[in-house]
């Protein structure tokens, strides 16, 4: 009787103490939620009134990293009108695709360039639990193969669906996703194939911070010429690749829907929980499975008919 | 850096060439006014030598349809029509620089040119590079007027057949960056 009462006090006390650390988790605040982002990183400026589709820059980024050419690439960039079937999306093949808009308030057909957007505070990265993604001060987002378990987690995190696994080769796990050039370029200060292949000069590469003021600055110097926000300086809590547009971002392909706040801050309380599930709930549970044992033990000593039965049953 | 001086070369022979070319029909033009400066007839932009062949720039014949302010923001001697550049520009010397390439630069990757970008402080910057600058003024101009080719092919014409365009643009694009 006596150890009875004990377990429940146990029992109670455990559950009083979960329950006290799930609801401080939520209540404390986000000290990361103004991050600006370092002021080495490096970003890209997209110009959709600029860019004609040529795909110049799908046919660089493959080459730069060894991928297959893009398919029904055309010489002629107004043949793309007719061939361009649906949008695509980046996969293992193309690490940044180009798709064709409408819009209704342009005459002409608008072009966009997809790709990582090499977040300031990467979903992906935050998503991912074994710590293959590193953020680097030049700005961008690289993945370690050889650390990845596979999960890809980071694929469902990706507010703009970027991640792509690489399916056909079933016992090395990969992600394929755009690395900004990197370990080819990047981080000898060199501009990432694309802008370099661009002839229209629709991708410009600097720091993030001149790149904002040049955005603006387009924006005030052509009026009417461009929508007045630059698609990336908030979105997902702020972007290395920004895009200034000359129709509402929904008509060039962009999705608006994209929070502003860092996806970082919409889990961060529930990742606060996780270490306590890995940490209390191993003890805890093993502590209730022990007590059970010992109750049921007890128990039996007091009936004999119960061991007969349990051991009947083994 | 030995890049740009070659290329810079290569600029002054051909305008240099081109200038020698036609200085007799230019001379014999009636419409050449003693006060412009003398303009190339055409200009052959080859920097793609090693895919296509180069193209001719027919620079007669667009005065013919446009005023140089249109294409060149001002004309010699003259302040530009944009109040924008007046402000500062009215009474310097930039007046009288009318090519393309003093001030879009052709080397927009090089280590200068891109330190030489970080934190400006003045009003330029967003100057656009020379190859930035020839398509959107050319495709821009052609596409709002629907007239004048449009497609890459129809200006860089492939030299012979070979590997498809993909590898051979890609190709172009390596060899700028080394
Ligand atoms: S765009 Fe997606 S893959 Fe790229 S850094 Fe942001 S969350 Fe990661
Ligand atoms: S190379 Fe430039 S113009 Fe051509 S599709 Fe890519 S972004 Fe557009």
């Amino acid at each position: 009787m006596r150890a009875k009462i004990s377990r429940r006090t146990l029992l109670k006390g455990l559950v009083a103490a979960m329950a006290s650390t799930i609801s401080m988790a939520p209540s404390r605040k986000s000290s990361a939620h103004d991050f600006q982002g370092y002021e080495t990183n490096r970003g890209v400026l997209v110009d959709v009134s600029r860019c004609v589709g040529c795909r110049s820059c799908e046919v660089a980024c493959s080459r730069e990293h060894g991928l297959a050419p893009p398919p029904g690439l055309v010489d002629n960039y107004r043949l793309l009108d007719q061939q361009q079937q649906g949008m695509r999306r980046t996969d293992q093949n193309a690490f940044t695709v180009v798709n064709r808009h409408e819009s209704p308030l342009l005459t002409h057909p608008l072009f966009k360039k997809t790709q990582c957007n090499h977040c300031l505070e990467p979903a992906c990265l935050t998503a991912c639990f074994v710590n293959a993604y590193t953020k680097t001060p030049e700005g961008a987002v690289i993945y370690d193969a050889d650390v990845c378990v596979g999960c890809r987690t980071c694929m469902v995190a990706c507010p703009f669906s970027i991640p792509a696994f690489k399916y056909d080769s079933a016992f090395a796990p990969q992600i394929m996703k755009c690395n900004f050039c990197f370990d080819t370029r990047l981080s000898r200060g060199r501009p990432p194939a694309c802008v370099e292949a661009c002839p229209m000069e629709a991708l410009t590469f600097g720091y993030r911070n001149d790149l904002l003021r040049v955005a603006r600055k387009r924006i005030r110097d052509t009026p009417g010429r461009y929508e007045k926000a630059v698609y990336g300086e908030f979105e997902a809590g702020g972007t290395s690749w920004l895009y200034i547009s000359p129709v509402p971002f929904e008509q060039a392909g962009f999705d608006i829907h994209v929070p502003r706040q860092p996806i970082l801050n919409y889990v961060k309380d529930f990742l606060a929980v996780v270490p306590m599930v890995l940490t209390i709930w191993p003890g805890l549970f093993a502590g209730i499975y022990l007590l059970a044992r010992a109750n049921k033990t007890h128990k039996n000593t007091n009936d004999h008919e119960d061991v007969s039965d349990e051991t009947s049953e083994r | 850096m030995k890049q740009k001086i070659s290329r810079r070369r290569i600029w002054i022979i051909l305008s240099l060439c081109a200038a020698a070319a036609f200085c007799p029909s230019a001379a014999g033009a009636p419409r050449q006014a003693a006060t412009k400066i003398e303009a190339p007839e055409a200009a052959l932009l080859d920097a793609l030598s090693n895919i296509y062949e180069g193209v001719r720039f027919d620079h007669e014949l667009h005065a013919s349809y446009a005023s140089c302010a249109e294409c060149h923001h001002h004309v010699a001697g003259l302040p530009s029509a944009d109040t924008a550049c007046n402000s500062c520009h009215r009474l310097g010397t930039s007046a009288s620089v009318l090519d393309c390439k003093s001030c879009h630069r052709n080397d927009r990757f090089s280590q200068q040119s891109l330190s030489e970008k970080k934190n400006q402080t003045g009003y330029h910057i967003d100057i656009i590079g020379l190859l930035g600058a020839y398509h959107l003024n050319c495709l821009g101009c052609h596409l709002s007027l629907t007239a004048g080719p449009t497609g890459c092919l129809d200006c860089h014409r492939r030299k012979g057949p070979g590997p498809s365009t993909p590898a051979r643009v890609a190709g172009q694009e390596e060899r700028r960056a080394r």
